[in-house]
């Protein structure tokens, strides 16, 4: 039994299907990623998972109940939104109390929790005593997450857990997340980075505009459709026509208009690429090799990159 | 019912901590009722000048001026032209100027009537009322007076004896002030009919817009998401809110008499049980119509804006400043309609004359009545758009 399925959901806002057909199975223990542009419709997923959104057709299960069904446990899903959706003029403990109180966690059970939290989630008291509009990104996460962790649900639906925090943040997240993971809570959530769905999911399924283009482990997609190992040369927008022809026959081309991959080549042929570029005086800004990423993967599938700059 | 609670008990913490929702709802009244009071009734009441012009100079006409003096009302003064009195009382130096005609005194010991003329400034109908009130108020004063000070008078100046003072005696009750027709106005300081007043604005403010507010916030900064996630039930958070309101305006009202009672020591019967019982229905009504309000409107701000206007402009209309006897007939006759005013009737007639609410069973049905219907229909359109986004 899969801890969570969307099965066929289809949503229609006005003429465009936002949701086209869309079907995921979430194993029991694993982290699957949602990874797509903005727009692709992962939100809108998401909150047709949690019933927040009702669907124009298809149907969710957790646990192999339908969660339109009355006898659905809502306290196995935890959701840690998108906007932290806090209160913002309550205190962060009292935001976190709120919800025990909604979700009819027993006191007792409250403060262990609360207690494994705090230490869990490096929340001390003094970050916990502060109206929550007074807390910084990361701070107002770490206590969303809390407010949703007390319930104690099985899994967790993460959306965009870490877009806008600092780099190092995000890092601490992920650790946060796969400790959350090994303590047994199946998690879904989206993404707009590529680093983040390949580090942490065990699965992802990459979305666009409304539909799943391929399910898959990250290294799975890389290898079936992240293409080979290439180099990557940096040049002038104006010299691209004139390298894409120099390096023809080796198979490169132009991507997205920004730069030429040759496909196939690694640190080995560096100095041979080199050289050809010198003798036809094409000055170079960078040239490294690549690797297959999720990334590449999009592009392949889409033409477009995941994240415009 | 731990979840109503705590949704009643974060509710109200919420509305406490929004700063500028705290000082509209609750400071900013209360600021208001103790300005009016100190503007309005003078550290404790109203001063009314009166002119004197005493043709007359008899004992008779003394006791007159007399009488004015000794109320702590009115400000006399004594003049000697009736030319001076018209400028002055042109002028608004004086509300009203009073003249005793020469043969005042003769006509009164003698049987006949006697008349003085009354002369009040009309500019403004409402401290003219006032005036005529008082001037009423001492004529009568001066009629149960009367026949004691005609006996002395009478026998000081020897015109008649003792024996004829059982004569005089029914003689005397006959006497009759003949003065402009007058009317009185009831004896109620302002500052008590505010403090009450005041009350009622808790209804329309810490019920209905913070009811509003606490719906509708809820949808605007989206953590209705979070609610629906839970187990709880929207009828749920409706209930939790309505406590909330309710709590809220409880502790308003605390507050109202906290500040109230010591700085405008009030002459009124605190009769607390039966308060609490209007001021619940009278909170309960406004809290209904917020709901109705958060139901029907299509944006959270358009949901507070409204209940906002409706509130500033509701509060001419039940009575919490002034009188509504000031209002054309028309109107007043529509404000009855308006539950909230038939709250602040009922506490008016609990806090200033000490009667009971069972005296007031018509007003208690007609908002009991008006919350359920009005309750209900806003809940269950609500009920609706709380279960998803
Ligand atoms: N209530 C709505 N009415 C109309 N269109 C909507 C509504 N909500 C979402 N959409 C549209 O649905 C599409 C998917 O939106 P969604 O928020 O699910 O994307 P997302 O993948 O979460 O993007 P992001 O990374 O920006 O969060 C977008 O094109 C959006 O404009
Ligand atoms: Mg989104």
């Amino acid at each position: 039994m899969y801890a969570l399925e969307a099965i066929e959901i289809i949503k229609v806002y006005g003429q465009t299907r936002v949701l086209d057909k869309v079907t995921i199975r979430v194993n029991a223990g694993e982290i699957y990623g949602l990874l797509g542009p903005n727009g692709a419709g992962k939100s809108t997923l998401m909150e047709i998972i949690l019933g927040l959104r009702r669907q124009d057709s298809g149907t969710v299960k957790i646990f192999g109940v339908e969660t339109r069904n009355r006898d659905f446990d809502k306290k196995l899903v935890g959701y840690v939104p998108q906007d932290h959706l806090l209160y913002e003029n309550l205190s962060g403990i009292d935001n976190i109390k709120y919800f025990a109180g909604l979700y009819g966690v027993p006191r007792k059970a409250f403060k262990e929790r609360l207690d494994s939290l705090k230490n869990f989630l490096e929340l001390d008291d003094n970050i916990l005593k502060k109206d929550v509009v007074k807390l910084s990104g990361g701070q107002r996460r770490r206590v969303a997450l809390a407010a949703s962790l007390i319930a104690d649900p099985k899994i967790i639906i993460m959306d965009e857990p870490t877009t806008g925090l600092d780099p190092n943040i995000r890092r601490d997240f992920w650790r946060l997340i796969t400790d959350l993971n090994k303590e047994g809570k199946t998690i879904l959530l989206s993404t707009h980075y590529m680093e983040e769905a390949d580090e942490l999911c065990d699965r992802v399924s990459i979305i666009d505009r409304g539909r799943i283009l391929v399910t898959g482990a990250p290294d799975d997609l890389k290898k079936q459709y992240g293409g080979e190992e290439s180099i990557i040369l940096r040049l002038k927008s104006r010299y691209l026509d004139h390298a894409q022809m120099l390096f023809e026959d080796m198979g490169g081309s132009i991507v997205a208009n920004e730069y030429i991959k040759i496909p196939g080549l690694n640190e080995v042929d560096i100095p041979r690429v080199k050289k050809s570029l010198d003798e036809t005086g094409i000055p170079v800004e960078g040239i490294e090799v690549r690797r297959p990423t999720l990334e590449d993967v999009f592009i392949n599938l889409t033409g477009r990159r995941l994240v415009e700059e | 019912m731990r979840r109503i609670l705590t949704i009643a008990k974060y509710d109200t913490k919420i509305m406490l901590k929004v700063k500028e929702a705290l000082f509209w709802n609750m400071a900013f009244p209360i600021i208001l009722m103790l300005l009016f009071a100190a503007i309005f009734s003078g550290g404790g009441s109203i001063t009314i000048d009166i002119g004197i012009l005493d043709q007359d100079n008899t004992e008779l006409s003394q006791a007159i001026v007399d009488i004015f003096n000794s109320t702590n009302v009115t400000k006399v003064v004594i003049l000697d032209s009736n030319e001076t009195l018209y400028n002055m009382l042109k002028k608004r130096d004086l509300n009203a100027y009073i003249i005793i005609p020469e043969g005042f005194g003769a006509n009164i010991t003698s049987g006949r009537q006697a008349t003085i003329d009354v002369y009040i400034d009309n500019t403004d109908p409402n401290t003219a009322d006032i005036t005529r009130g008082i001037i009423q108020g001492v004529i009568d004063r001066f009629n149960e007076m009367s026949r004691e000070i005609i006996e002395g008078f009478l026998l000081r100046t020897g015109r008649v004896n003792q024996s004829m003072i059982g004569f005089m005696r029914t003689y005397a009750e006959t006497i009759n002030l003949d003065i402009e027709p007058v009317v009185g106005t009831e004896n109620i300081q302002y500052k008590e009919f505010l403090l009450t007043g005041i009350i009622a604005y808790g209804f329309l403010f810490s019920s209905m817009v913070s009811a509003t507010a606490s719906i509708v916030n809820e949808k605007k900064a989206g953590t209705i998401k979070r609610l629906i996630l839970t187990p709880v039930r929207p009828i749920e958070i409706l209930l939790g809110k309505t406590f909330g309101a309710l709590l809220l305006t409880l502790i308003y009202t605390a507050l109202v008499f906290a500040v109230g009672l010591p700085t405008l020591q009030p002459k009124i019967y605190l009769n607390i049980p039966d308060l609490l019982i209007v001021v619940v229905l009278g909170s309960l009504c406004g809290i209904s119509i917020g709901l109705i309000i958060s139901a029907l409107s299509k944006t959270p701000e358009g949901a507070s804006g409204f209940a906002i206007v409706l509130g500033i402009f509701l509060q001419w209309f039940i009575g919490i400043w002034f009188p509504l006897e000031l209002l054309p007939d028309y109107l007043r006759i529509l404000t009855d309609y308006i539950p909230m005013k038939r709250a602040l009737d009922v506490i008016r007639g609990i806090l200033l004359y000490g009667e009971s609410i069972a005296l007031y069973l018509n007003e208690i049905m007609y908002l009991s009545i008006f919350i359920i219907i009005v309750y209900a229909v806003g809940a269950a359109i609500l009920s609706k758009s709380l279960s998803t986004i």
